[in-house]
């Protein structure tokens, strides 16, 4: 099943487990959430340590909160670096997000959300200090998504795609580009044409970063609830969504990619279907870039 | 880095998450955002709620019993009280319910059912050792229980297995909230005569996918595990059991089912 030609893959939840052992698809990856089997004695871990001998393995990590300026939980480091000493994933990631700050006597609070940052210069630094500290106890890169954010900080000395091409330059980290993420935005911040704003954001990293910084996209769905979109991977990929995957397949070539479904989640079938179109995306991309070298 | 430019930074991430975490929405207070009016206000919204829905779905499979209890309103009301007064330490949610056992000891309307602590303690150990390390017990620590003096030995109990005393029939309480023909009358007579028991709570070896046994301990065997819990020897321990208690038995039973990390000589005095 670990076909290295195959670059999609599907978010592995705990309702698919059984289908999904039983029908062995065609994938090139299955990712989880890395929180979710920290701890190596429990029923889920058995499941992972049994998908990981037939799949390549992405984590994806919720809890990190690589933005906090107060800095990492140093157990949660080290629980993360012993979930990759046990399972060897392909690749490791998480969030341009902080999460933890000092909350008086009790010290620090976590608020279990990936929690906007500004696009500054302390930011950048905070960002970049924190991903090394990952790296290095991991001794491998890390590869750090933006956000789809509902409040954005005023104070900015850069723009969100210079800010990650910095990350990248200074860090040595990859981006996981999150192409949902950047139409969310552009649909809460009311862009006249969402679409063509997503375009240009990757129109601008493309520019700005070195070529091979993106190692991973996620596709999912989003819902509107209460004046917002909200971005809950509840629903199908949006045919925006997939015209700027397209797009950005333009820039960055074939690039592992990740259907990411949490809520409601669908029948095993949709799930692979919608990777199922990201392949066939993916493929056509190939087939440009052989002709283009021909 | 610029260490103003942290403080500000750290400044503007602490007055963010407590906008989240206060007990009223104030979108004034999250900070210099671009957001403004209602747009600012669904922001905020949407990380108070996030978060709290990430708690909340973390606390109903940690506490399966205080759920059946209050029912799903009044336990997600609750989990939203808690998750302001107190917010996670960590980012892994399974650590997230560490603390409401002791919280609900403190909330003075939920003061008419005083077992539900005990309850919640209860839900919190049997999510602890659904998730515990298997035992660590040898064949040394075995030969050592048939050489040795027990006056000079001592049993450890491993992660897979844990005891907790209460007040209240605690697990009673809990069984008859598994059922779906719980006798309500005998949970209501146990409760007014002001039974209490000690819970024994183990995962059966081997098998990290089946359920969390939990089950009332007698006397004899209750006195025993806490002999051994306060540091006793084996000789101390039995002699607090007292003559109903049958070791042979309760050894056989700690052994297959994982309950023991060691058998320890104790320093001479």
């Amino acid at each position: 099943m670990q076909a290295t030609t195959l670059l999609h893959g599907i978010g592995l939840r705990q309702p698919h487990y059984r289908e999904f052992r039983a029908l062995r698809p065609a994938l090139g990856f299955v990712e989880v959430h890395s929180e979710n089997f920290f701890n190596p004695h429990d029923a889920a871990a058995q499941v992972l340590a049994a998908v990981r001998e037939d799949y390549a393995v992405s984590l994806h990590g919720v809890g990190l909160a690589l933005g906090s300026a107060c800095g990492l939980d140093n157990e949660h480091v080290q629980q993360l670096a012993d979930l990759v000493a046990r399972i060897d994933p392909v690749r490791v990631s998480d969030h341009a997000c902080f999460a933890r700050a000092p909350w008086g006597q009790r010290g620090i609070a976590h608020a279990s959300d990936l929690l906007p940052i500004a696009f500054t210069r302390a930011s950048l630094d905070i960002l970049c200090a924190n991903v090394g500290r990952v790296q290095e106890h991991l001794k491998r890169p890390l590869l750090v998504e933006n956000l789809s954010a509902y409040l954005d900080f005023s104070a900015r000395e850069f723009s969100e795609p210079q800010f990650f091409a910095e990350l990248v330059r200074r860090s040595g980290c990859g981006l996981l580009l999150d192409i949902n993420n950047l139409y969310v935005n552009a649909l809460n911040a009311a862009a006249p044409d969402p679409l063509q704003a997503v375009c240009a954001w990757i129109d601008e990293l493309a520019r700005l970063a070195p070529a091979g910084l993106v190692g991973e996209i996620h596709l999912a769905g989003f819902s509107a609830q209460q004046g917002l979109i909200i971005d809950d991977h509840s629903r199908p990929v949006s045919e925006h969504v997939w015209q700027a995957y397209a797009h950005a397949l333009g820039h960055f070539d074939a690039v592992p990619t990740l259907i990411e479904w949490d809520e409601h989640l669908p029948t095993l079938s949709v799930l692979l279907g919608e990777a199922a179109r990201a392949a066939a995306l993916c493929a056509a991309r190939r087939g440009t870039s052989t002709e283009a070298a021909a | 880095m610029s260490a103003p430019g942290i403080a500000a930074e750290t400044e503007r991430q602490r007055r963010l998450l407590a906008a989240i975490f206060a007990p009223q929405a104030d979108a004034a207070a999250c900070g210099e955002v671009c957001q403004d009016g209602a747009r600012r206000q669904a922001g905020l919204a949407a990380y108070r709620g996030n978060g709290l829905a990430h708690a909340c779905n973390a606390l109903r499979m940690q506490f399966p019993t205080v759920l059946a209890m209050l029912g799903t309103q009044a336990f997600d009301a609750l989990c939203a009280r808690y998750w302001r007064a107190c917010p996670p330490r960590r980012g892994d949610l399974a650590w997230v319910g560490e603390e409401l056992p002791a919280y609900l000891a403190t909330v003075e309307d939920l003061a008419q059912w005083p077992w539900l602590p005990d309850s919640a303690r209860l839900d919190w150990a049997a999510w602890q050792t659904s998730r515990a390390a298997p035992p660590r017990i040898s064949a040394a620590d075995l030969q050592r229980l048939t050489e040795a003096d027990p006056a000079d030995l001592t049993l450890q109990f491993s992660a897979c297995v844990g005891h907790l005393d209460s007040a209240w029939p605690i697990v009673t309480i809990h069984q008859a909230h598994q059922q779906a023909d719980a006798d309500w009358a005998a949970v209501r007579q146990a409760i007014a005569a002001g039974t209490g028991q000690t819970a024994c709570i183990w995962r059966p070896l081997g098998d990290p996918s089946a359920a969390v046994q939990i089950e009332a301990l007698e006397a004899a065997t209750s006195r025993w595990v806490a002999a051994l819990a306060r540091g006793a020897n084996i000789a101390s321990a039995l002699d607090a059991a007292g003559a109903a208690f049958d070791f042979a038995a309760w050894l056989r039973q700690a052994i297959t089912q994982g309950w023991l990390d060691g058998v320890v000589v104790l320093p001479a005095e």
